[in-house]
């Protein structure tokens, strides 16, 4: 399997986004989680942890006079919480299911119990450096772990692995329902007729494509002006190559443009139930 | 430069990737943002430095108002730093807006283009926040109604008041960029403060310890609070600083749907060059 960083040769481009090329070709594309969406799931896990460990010392405190497995308890709950829900839950404790996120290889398998354990009990590393001499000093005693081992981890690595990730080879990624777009209506009756006097056997590219798709969806959240002003870079060219008269609406004549290649040039787009494609939404041929 | 080609792809994301997507545009720009954001702070460092001097807070040892005192100078540090955070910040934040189309922006690009955007910088940021710094309005309108009044006249330089010409003026677009907007930006403004302030308390700890290593002993005088800990801060209000960028992007994606505009606007120039072409 082969993976590529966020800043992969893929465009130069700085994301979380990760791709994932599977043996048999197949690609999945992830989102990585960083430290700063990985520290919501942490204080859940933190929190669900304290809980278990007053509500239990408060109930065996009653029971038994003794400490001792209390202690005990608190020890295995603290070191090995993450490990065994990890384990079993398949890359997820009870925070990262909350949160949609899930612990994985590097190259994209699911995590196995050691590579669970492992990298649980290797956090302690990440919270480093521990300032003892701190403890006695008013509030910043609070924050005895400092975690800077973990999130300088995190910045030097392109998976943001800290350095139990990195030990065990293994990244946090966000899970995310695909959205998915099926052909967007046009309400305007001006559009249509536009669309009639376009000439007909226009090809759009398949960029071009994308970007109609693309504004169509999201045309209806700007306010008119705005919907002028994108819409006149790609409008005024193409408004001179159709001979329109000037003055004409750039936002009608691109929604034209969209009803002639993605709804007249296929009608049964619209007749039949709307064909479920990742955005941006293209015609048959012009996918790839 | 392709429009449509940005070096950070242009979507719609949260905050908390936000803040997880600067720590890549700070590793892949470190040295460079470093540079940037020391040249802008360093003048306000000294500055600050040098106000606030009769108000620094004594060894903590020898005397027991050491906690008031110390609250009282970093009041009044924080108080200066709202209204010194977008002329500090003006270098990096240029930089990010030439590094979004380009791979290594030049820093002379950099100083051309701040220099050129200095007089509303001047204007705005300088004087018209520092008198609405000392009625403290500043905290509701620069941070939570408008906080991205900086990269408005660094990065889309439009002219101080309308004209004829030009129909779009600074204050228009920063209105109609926050309009309806404020909710969300008073609560990514809190949620800032959550990260930045543990922060700061943590990163101060691990520049504490690493003292302690190097030095060999635990000492926790006066000068830790008046330097060491200011130069932490700048540290965290660099990094908060490629955050506000990213934010900046996202709300004109969310408001002005700006990943289509690029994407047409390389359409269009596309469609012209065929056109010329043919003819």
């Amino acid at each position: 399997m082969s993976s590529s960083a966020p800043n992969s040769p893929r465009g130069e481009q700085f994301d979380t986004a990760i791709d994932i090329v599977t043996p048999e070709n197949i690609a999945f594309q992830y989102r990585l989680a960083g430290p700063f969406q990985r520290a919501p799931a942490y204080i859940i896990d933190t929190i669900i942890r304290s809980t278990v460990t007053v509500v239990l010392g408060c109930l065996g405190g009653f029971a038994t006079q003794s400490l001792a497995p209390l202690l005990i308890f608190h020890f295995a709950l603290e070191w090995f919480y993450g490990g065994v829900f990890e384990a079993l839950w398949h890359g997820q404790t009870p925070g990262k299911r909350l949160f949609r996120l899930r612990v994985l290889t590097i190259h994209g398998q699911p995590i196995n119990g050691l590579q669970a354990i492992m990298r649980n009990i290797l956090r302690a590393a990440d919270m480093m450096p521990v300032f003892d001499q701190a403890r006695d000093i008013p509030i910043l005693g609070q924050f005895g772990y400092t975690f800077q081992l973990g999130v300088l981890s995190c910045l030097l690595t392109s998976r943001y692995q800290r350095l139990g990730d990195l030990a065990c080879g293994t990244m946090v990624v966000v899970e995310e329902p695909q959205r998915l777009y099926g052909v967007i209506r046009i309400d305007e009756p001006e559009a249509h007729r536009l669309a009639a006097e376009l000439p007909p056997g226009f090809q759009v590219t398949r960029s071009q494509a994308r970007a109609l798709s693309q504004y169509v969806q999201r045309r209806r959240g700007f306010p008119w002006p705005r919907r002028e002003e994108i819409c006149r870079h790609m409008g005024e060219p193409l408004r001179q190559k159709f001979g329109l008269a000037s003055g004409i609406s750039y936002d009608l004549l691109i929604c034209a443009l969209y009803l002639k290649v993605f709804v007249e040039e296929h009608p049964d787009y619209l007749s039949a139930p709307p064909p479920l494609v990742s955005a941006p939404n293209l015609p048959p041929e012009l996918r790839g | 430069m392709q429009l449509d080609q940005t070096r950070i792809p242009i979507r719609e994301r949260s905050y908390l990737e936000l803040l997880d997507l600067a720590l890549h545009i700070v590793r892949r720009h470190g040295m460079a943002l470093l540079f940037l954001n020391a040249l802008g702070a360093a003048p306000w460092f000294v500055f600050n430095f040098w106000v606030l001097k009769p108000y620094a807070p004594h060894d903590v040892s020898s005397d027991s108002s050491f906690a008031s005192d110390l609250f009282e100078y970093y009041a009044m540090m924080a108080c200066l730093l709202v209204w010194e955070l977008p002329m500090a910040s003006a270098f990096a934040t240029r930089y990010l807006g030439l590094a979004l189309f380009v791979d290594r922006p030049r820093l002379g690009n950099v100083f051309v283009d701040v220099f050129k955007s200095l007089p509303q910088l001047v204007i705005v940021q300088l004087v018209l926040r520092g008198i609405l710094t000392l009625f403290c309005v500043t905290w509701l309108v620069m941070f939570w109604l408008w906080p991205h009044m900086n990269e408005i006249i660094l990065l889309e330089r439009n002219p101080l008041f309308r004209g004829r010409s030009q129909p779009i003026s600074t204050f228009s677009r920063c209105g109609s960029l926050h309009a309806y907007s404020s909710g969300e930006l008073l609560s990514r403004w809190l949620m800032s403060l959550l990260v930045a302030i543990p922060w700061v308390a943590m990163l101060f700890l691990a520049m504490l310890f690493l003292q302690t290593m190097v030095t060999g002993e635990f000492h926790f005088g006066a000068s830790i609070w008046v330097l060491m800990l200011p130069v932490v801060i700048w540290m965290v209000i660099g990094y908060f600083n490629v955050v506000r960028f990213l934010g900046y992007l996202d709300l004109r994606i969310r408001r002005e749907g700006w990943e289509v505009e690029l994407r047409m606007r390389a359409e269009g120039a596309r469609l012209q060059q065929e056109m010329e072409l043919e003819l």
